[in-house]
């Protein structure tokens, strides 16, 4: 038989995950993304085990330091209006932030990607409708919509101290109202790929052989899709962070799992900045900062490395 | 525009050298650690009013060497070696300001896919304009007058000029390409695969045109293709490339004819042919080499139905023939009679 | 193995699938007012009228340029764009208005598609084995998993793809552009059908890859009597491969017949253009100036389709009729048909004229042709 029957151009095994190992490695190349990833572990890590590095969380009961103390060898960030530990308040803060954030990215994602694939293959009435909704969300500014949602919510829900998870109902409600509120842009950019992807040759043998819409869907948009909702979910989070972090600071959040914007608050209403006792504020802050740079460094470079011009083709 | 023969040549040009010569042209990639050795030593030779036709499939080198022709490569390429003289002046070394004498006024190029090297946001006449004006140093109003009598010589309409480039045809589109590449009065026109998007009766055409114009303007034209029966039909010579390297060179008539080097005569073999019976059409098993990794010897040897061992190892040297046939090849040795050895229809390769 | 110069392949069976009057009209958006008055500026006429039959274990060649509505017609036949008129027959039962996932099952398993380009044909993220399986799991044809993967492999192996499992595990970007298309080819073959349109199967591949493919091709359709509606614009190709050649312009049949006939002695001055047109490798120069006619213009707007007959303004034999009448496709013996009022009555074409063209007529000025095909 010809030749060409049999040449195959690699030697070495084939794998599913040999795609991946590439755009790691290609990301491992990117000085931005790889410090944007540093960044997220660190405070990753102590995010999931905050007791490792600091000891359980301290409480108004287990305070010890005297009042706004400046940082010294036994409170390196000094302590907060109560005495607790600033640092021990701080590390446990990421466990908070970050698990927010993660749960919110995740809703958001979820609906964004659904109604964005939905609206983008199906097309029509269908289309107009979704966008329409989407539109209405898109429009709304989102922290005010946040601001009065969650009280609503929150009311509705009962802040009772019930549990889901070992968070809290009040942050779930949290989760929920970012979600609602942020999930409209992501349908929007996913909505565009859609319809790009929609025009393709592999759709349309899909169609061809007899797959349902359904099946085109799921196996054909949404693992094409899927790098530009990772690109997306991590601009998200960035983003949930922030508003965790700004709705805890006007007073929703949850004083007994204290985040980041809790601190913030906290730190302002006991008067630390005009005492000018900056570790019970900066290093929070900081954090804060430094996390959504991290995002945002990442987001970047998966942006410019996930960019389908930049492949070439083999 | 200039009567045949009667060209202003430029300060350094000798007037008795050929117009263009190439020699041991060698063009490199980096990418990434890696050298891919795109065009490896290609010499012709392209005389006053010539059509010369360079042919290959994809990967042999041939748009490489016409980008090195107008210093047109990518950030990543280099021509590491070899001479390309123009009147005599080696434009090989030269930077892009040095280039910039030559580029579109003695040498210009119609590019592959027009519809890409068009800018989509400007008129035609203005694109055809503005080469006049940065090159020639010509006034607006003068330039864009004579991009109408350029449009007008390619068969469009002189009032098509006010069109953006979406609002043409394809056909149209590459009239407007070539009308682009003649408006410094070039020497020599590149014409890189300008008929393969094209429908078979626009490719006759343009082909019509470009016949018309060299005709006209004493043009001497490079076509680059991977059609054969393009340059069959429009071409005096024709250059042959295999995987950056020359394999047979020489007059139309002689390497159509008589085609010597394997690859020739396999290549014609699989090309339809319409005006003749129905026949087995060749195949060429395997593909092209890596040129990461080309293969010590002939490059050609992996896929030759007649490779022998010294095919494997040492490369052919290149030998002129008789008949003016240029081959590079080990069944024809300096020395030899250079009678075709003609191939057995339908064998395949000894991979 | 059979060589593409052997024409005696097997006896066209019946009929299997039959096009009557078929017509995909598209409306134009005009426009901003006109969009708001819900007013069609215009309609792209792409398929106007065309009447077809493919037998089965027979290659017909649609042949045409932009616009005349070659891709549409294959669209059409695999149910990917819908018709605005006519009717398809599939033996003998009418499919015209057949639509909808459940309804096409059965019509799907027996007519597929190999598309043009094979880098894009491919979903990157589908495994090889995935792409070809494809077919089978959507349409639960195979309950077991064992029996599906037998049937894979050997899809790609009739293919050309061996060893079948080593391929099967890969990914499209790992192979060539011509080891892509013969995934293509595995993928319609797997549920066996019987009729494969083919869309400019080879046109992106290099031209000594396509021998081999087009070679695939042949076989497969000698061992499985499959018939292919070969869409192509190189007549050369049609040549070389097709038992019966149709050209097609402005979305209507010009001819149609067996190739031998509709190339050597061709009734229709298009054809007949086009024939004189295509290039050969053959150096004409020892044949003198070659007799090329050289139509002038371009394929006009499927959107401003002539009057009468369609390829009038641009015909060097047209006359008064021509101007005012639209021809049908007279029988002009043989098998062979032509649309032109000379062939009425089975005259044979007088000589083309070698037009030269000067400068382009003022219908050349026009826009660019709706992409249409």
């Amino acid at each position: 038989m010809t030749a060409s029957a049999a040449m195959v151009t690699s030697a070495r095994r084939p794998s599913r995950w040999r795609p991946l190992g590439g755009f790691l490695r290609r990301y491992a190349r990117r000085r931005d993304g790889m410090l944007g990833a540093a960044i997220l572990v660190f405070f990753g890590v102590l995010a999931m085990a905050p007791e490792l590095f600091v000891g359980p969380l301290q409480t108004v009961v287990t305070a010890t330091g005297g009042r706004l103390q400046s940082p010294t060898t036994e409170f390196p960030l000094g302590t907060d209006h109560v005495g607790r530990d600033v640092l021990n308040l701080v590390v446990h803060g990421a466990r908070v932030s970050m698990i927010i954030g993660l749960l919110a990215t995740v809703v958001t994602v979820l609906i964004g990607a659904v109604i964005g694939v939905v609206a983008g293959f199906v097309g029509g009435r269908v289309d107009g409708v979704l966008m329409r909704i989407t539109d209405f969300f898109l429009v709304l500014p989102t922290f005010v919509l946040a601001l009065i949602l969650t009280p609503i919510i929150q009311d509705l829900v009962g802040s009772g101290s019930r549990e889901i998870l070992g968070i809290r109902m009040t942050l779930i409600v949290i989760v929920v109202v970012i979600g609602i509120t942020s999930w409209s842009s992501s349908a929007r950019i996913i909505r565009g790929q859609t319809l790009s992807l929609r025009e393709r040759a592999f759709v349309d043998r899909a169609r061809v052989i007899g797959a349902g819409p359904g099946h085109i869907m799921l196996k054909h948009i949404l693992p094409n899709v899927m790098n530009l909702i990772v690109a997306n979910a991590v601009l998200v989070f960035a983003g949930a962070v922030l508003t965790e972090t700004t709705l805890s600071f006007v007073g929703l959040g949850d004083p007994f799992q204290p985040s980041w914007g809790q601190l913030l608050d906290a730190a302002r209403q006991s008067g630390a900045p005009g005492l000018l006792a900056w570790w019970d504020f900066v290093p929070a802050g900081l954090c804060i900062v430094l996390v959504v740079f991290a995002f945002t460094l990442v987001g970047s470079a998966l942006d410019d490395l996930l960019n389908p011009r930049r492949r070439a083709r083999s | 525009m200039t009567a045949p023969a009667e060209r202003e040549l430029p300060k350094l040009a000798d007037p008795s050298a050929p117009l263009l010569e190439v020699e041991g042209l060698r063009t490199h990639f980096k990418l990434g650690r890696e050298t891919v050795y795109a065009v490896d030593g290609v010499s012709f030779r392209l005389d006053r009013g010539e059509a010369l036709g360079i042919a290959g499939e994809s990967g042999c080198g041939k748009t490489t060497t016409a980008l090195s022709l107008v210093g047109l490569l990518p950030s990543n390429a280099r021509v590491v070696e070899g001479s390309i003289r123009l009147y005599g002046i080696d434009l090989a070394g030269r930077s892009e300001t040095g280039l910039r004498r030559y580029r579109w006024r003695e040498i210009a190029m119609v590019f592959q896919g027009a519809m890409n090297a068009l800018n989509p946001v400007r008129r035609i006449r203005d694109q055809i304009a503005e080469p006049i004006v940065q090159r020639l140093g010509t006034g607006e109003r003068d330039a864009r007058r004579k991009a109408g009598d350029l449009l007008e010589l390619v068969g469009i309409p002189r009032e098509r000029g006010r069109a953006y480039p979406h609002e043409l045809s394809g056909g149209m589109r590459q009239r407007a390409m070539i009308a682009m590449a003649l408006a410094c009065d070039p020497a020599i026109i590149i014409g890189d695969e300008p008929t393969t998007a094209l429908d078979v009766m626009i490719q006759a055409q343009i082909l019509e045109l470009l016949e018309r114009l060299r005709a006209e303007l004493g043009l001497s034209l490079i076509l680059i293709t991977h059609d054969l029966s393009v340059i069959a039909e429009t071409c005096d010579r024709v250059l042959i490339m295999y995987a950056g390297r020359v394999a047979e060179e020489g007059l139309v008539a002689e390497v159509f004819g008589h085609p010597r080097h394997p690859y020739t005569q396999k290549l014609l073999g699989a090309i339809p042919n319409i005006h003749v019976e129905r026949r087995v059409l060749e195949t060429i098993p395997g593909s092209p080499p890596d040129l990461r990794y080309p293969p010590p010897g002939c490059r050609f040897a992996p896929r030759c139905p007649a490779a022998m061992e010294v095919c494997r190892t040492d490369v052919p040297p290149e030998v002129r023939l008789a008949d003016g046939v240029r081959v590079a090849c080990h069944l024809y040795p300096q020395g030899g009679d250079g009678t075709p050895v003609v191939l057995p229809s339908g064998e395949s390769g000894a991979s | 193995m059979s060589d593409l110069a052997d024409r005696e392949g097997p006896e066209p069976g019946q009929e299997l699938l039959r096009l009557e009057g078929l017509e995909v009209h598209f409306p134009v958006r005009g426009g901003p007012l006109d969009r708001l008055t819900g007013h069609a500026a215009g309609v792209v006429r792409a398929v106007d009228g065309v009447d077809i039959s493919i037998r089965s274990g027979e290659v017909l060649a649609l042949v045409g340029e932009s616009g005349s509505g070659k891709t549409t017609i294959g669209r059409v036949i695999v149910k990917l764009t819908r018709q605005t008129a006519g009717r398809i027959w599939l033996d003998d039962e009418d499919v015209s208005d057949l639509w909808g996932v459940r309804a096409l099952r059965t019509y799907r398993r027996r007519i597929q598609i190999v598309f043009q380009d094979p880098y894009e044909t491919l979903n990157p993220r589908q495994s090889i084995y995935d792409f070809v399986a494809e077919p089978l799991v959507v349409n639960k044809m195979v309950p077991s998993d064992q029996e599906r993967r037998r049937r894979v492999m050997d899809a790609l192996d009739a293919a050309g793809l061996r060893p079948s499992e080593e391929f099967a595990a890969r990914f499209p970007h790992e192979l060539s552009g011509g080891q892509r298309q013969r995934v293509v080819i595995a993928g319609a073959l797997v549920m066996d059908p019987q009729i494969v349109v083919a869309d400019e199967p080879v046109s992106m591949l290099d031209v000594s890859i396509r021998t081999e493919l087009l070679r695939l091709m042949l076989d497969l359709r000698a061992e499985r009597n499959l018939a292919y509606l070969f869409i192509t614009h190189d007549l050369s190709l049609a040549w070389v491969i097709a038992d019966r050649i149709a050209v097609l312009y402005l979305g209507k049949v010009m001819e149609i017949g067996p190739a031998e006939r509709v190339i050597r002695s061709a009734r229709h001055p298009y054809t007949a253009a086009l024939v004189s047109v295509s290039p050969s490798p053959d150096p004409p120069k020892e044949a003198g100036a070659p007799n090329r006619t050289i139509l002038v213009g371009e394929t006009p707007d499927a959107a401003h389709v002539p009057a009468g007959c369609r390829f009038h303004p641009r015909c060097p034999l047209a006359f008064d009729r021509c101007r005012s009448e639209e021809p049908p496709l007279f029988d002009v013996g043989g098998g062979q048909q032509a649309a032109c009022w000379l062939a009425e009555g089975g005259r044979e074409l007088p000589v083309l004229p070698v037009a030269q063209p000067a400068q382009p007529t003022p219908e050349d000025a026009q826009p660019a042709p709706a992409d249409a095909t």
